[in-house]
């Protein structure tokens, strides 16, 4: 933009143009908005978002089912196991995999935990973004839990890639269970310290409170999902809607707003981490023994031992590493999933070869910034970093 | 209401129109005509409660004449149904945006043009979303190359389809 264009003269106010991003800390990534301001107000707020493409979906079409799955960490980096999860679901009922119940229950506490861990990030930052600076440190305490806990699991404490079409990767560590325990005892009063800091604190609910409305009408012709969704008072859940993964099982509230702000939607996500203990807890006592991924050994690698002592395990691991696993059919399935930014899905279409023909992600977090002009034109320019807080955009998964 | 009902009840109004219906793995797919596709989708909004759209998805099949194939994504959250409206774009057939049924349409098909070049008529802001403005392909079509070369590990890159799938022409092998 040249500074001729930068104030357009109008016969009723001067409207200035400036671009917030892309390279803002308020932005939580490279986020660019154009703001057209009379004085502090916003009068229109485009966003410009690519920056960070990198051509997932186009690379997932290049690599085999179970090489496609790393590229998914790689989206929502704060919920790995969550994108994980999806794309397995999805891979699963193409290919019409059973999962053993031990993996199921151990998808749901990871899953629920991996919510956690991207809620943590959620309020630290969001909190951080208006100028509460103590919380981000108090939530990374936290999320360091998490992190270990995944490290445990699969190696790595980000890109997990821990749960795979057919199961799990590994067994659980025999560690797995006191660490959740140990979780589910530390987290609710690290919950209780976060709304001690925030949800009665005065400067935190003038800036979030009626700021960045958006009704349930607007939301829900935008196509919000998740806590912003619900945070408008629409009861859409894809863990009641469409149980997946067992979640039938569990018994848990989903957490409603009523007026659509930036407050609201707060309250929805502290509490959806309280309803997200609930869940960890009753799959950890029903945690049952078994195997953690499916004996078909059509798609599912089979155990180390076997491939090393016996003629045809040798014979499948080797088809399995070579060309990947191939698909019974022609065929497109879509699983949708409850991520912790919304309804998480990948569509697949299957040409019946050992690659998807097309992969095509439902990426929440796309849908809910598309609806960002909503909720800031006519407010102040201090209230659009508290919407970008409050709709948890991760641009990873946006611009894919 | 059940989503084949509601498929048998646009039969009905639309006899033409509905040229495929397809149920795999348990959800459905319909394939419409494009010139019925605009009433169509607004009559599952407005009369069958489709009041979400949850994606638009776009595939290339490089050897059909109208070579992109888009997917909308429709879910009623008073039933909690889904339905998928397949319609089939690209050569000179400009499928209308629904924009102006559901909002949420604007930046998916803005994505759907972008990545594979379908245009959409009466859309109010088509314009690329990911790509730069000024970048000259549309990569998701299936003739636009992942790398300049393919490296060749000894292992087909792709396996042919096993023979009891029937090889269409309008694949890519």
């Amino acid at each position: 933009m040249n500074n001729k264009s930068a104030i357009k003269n109008n016969s009723d106010f001067k409207v200035m143009e400036i671009n917030m991003g892309p390279q803002h800390p308020a932005t939580h990534g490279v986020l660019r908005l154009k703001l057209e301001l009379d004085g502090e107000t916003v009068v229109k707020c485009t966003p410009i978002i690519g920056y960070l493409h990198t051509g997932i979906e186009k690379t997932m079409e290049n690599k085999t089912y179970l090489q496609a799955l790393t590229c998914t960490d790689r989206m929502d980096y704060l919920g790995p196991l969550l994108n994980n999860l999806g794309y397995s679901l999805s891979v699963e009922k193409l290919f019409e995999l059973e999962i053993p119940p031990k993996a199921q229950w151990a998808r749901v506490i990871l899953a629920e935990l991996t919510r956690l861990n991207s809620h943590l990030v959620w309020v630290g930052t969001h909190a951080l973004d208006i100028g509460a600076m103590t919380v981000f440190f108090y939530t990374f305490r936290e999320r360091e839990v998490l992190l270990k806990l995944f490290e445990d699991c699969s190696g790595q404490r980000m890109m997990t890639s821990y749960i795979r079409p057919g199961g799990l990767y590994y067994d659980l560590p025999p560690n797995f269970e006191k660490s959740v325990r140990n979780i589910l005892n530390t987290f609710p009063s690290a919950i209780d310290e976060y709304e001690d800091l925030l949800t009665n604190n005065q400067i935190w609910i003038n800036r979030t409170k009626g700021v960045g409305v958006i009704t349930a009408e607007d939301a829900i012709a935008y196509g919000l999902t998740g806590p912003s969704l619900r945070g408008s008072g629409v009861n859409y859940d894809v863990r009641k809607a469409n149980p997946y993964s067992g979640y039938e099982n569990f018994h848990f509230e989903v957490p409603l707003g009523s007026n659509g702000d930036c407050y609201d939607r707060y309250l929805c996500r502290i509490a959806e981490m309280r309803q997200s203990l609930k869940i960890i807890h009753q799959a950890i006592d029903g945690l049952p023994e078994g195997p953690y991924r499916s004996d078909n050994r059509k798609f599912v690698l089979p155990p180390k031992q076997e491939a090393l002592t016996g003629m045809e395990p040798l014979i499948h691991h080797f088809k399995l590493i070579a060309h990947g696993i191939i698909p019974p059919t022609k065929g497109e399935s879509y699983v949708p999933i409850e991520s912790g930014k919304g309804e998480l899905g990948f569509y697949i279409v299957s040409d019946g070869t050992n690659k998807p023909y097309r992969v095509k992600v439902r990426p929440p977090c796309f849908v809910n910034l598309s609806a960002i002009h909503k909720m800031v034109e006519g407010r102040l320019v201090a209230d659009v970093i508290a919407v970008i807080g409050s709709i948890d955009i991760v641009l990873g998964e946006i611009d894919r | 209401m059940t989503v084949p009902e509601i498929i048998e009840k646009l039969k009905d109004r639309f006899p033409d129109g509905i040229r495929e219906t397809l149920v795999f793995r348990g959800d459905y797919w319909i394939r419409v005509d494009n010139e019925v596709h605009y009433d169509l989708m607004k009559s599952l909004k407005e009369e069958y409660g489709f009041n979400f759209l949850m994606d638009v998805v776009g595939v290339d099949y490089p050897r059909r004449k109208e070579r992109i194939e888009v997917i909308y994504n429709l879910y009623s959250l008073g039933e909690h149904l889904r339905l998928f409206v397949k319609i089939r774009a690209g050569g000179d057939i400009v499928p209308r945006s629904v924009t102006d049924l559901w909002p949420s349409a604007n930046w998916m098909e803005r994505e759907v043009f972008d990545m594979l070049g379908v245009q959409f008529a009466n859309h109010p802001d088509l314009r690329r979303i990911l790509m730069r403005d000024d970048f000259p392909w549309h990569p998701l079509r299936k003739d636009f190359q992942l790398t300049s070369d393919e490296i060749d590990f000894g292992v087909p890159i792709r396996t042919k389809p096993p023979k009891h799938i029937k090889d269409e022409p309008d694949r890519l092998e």
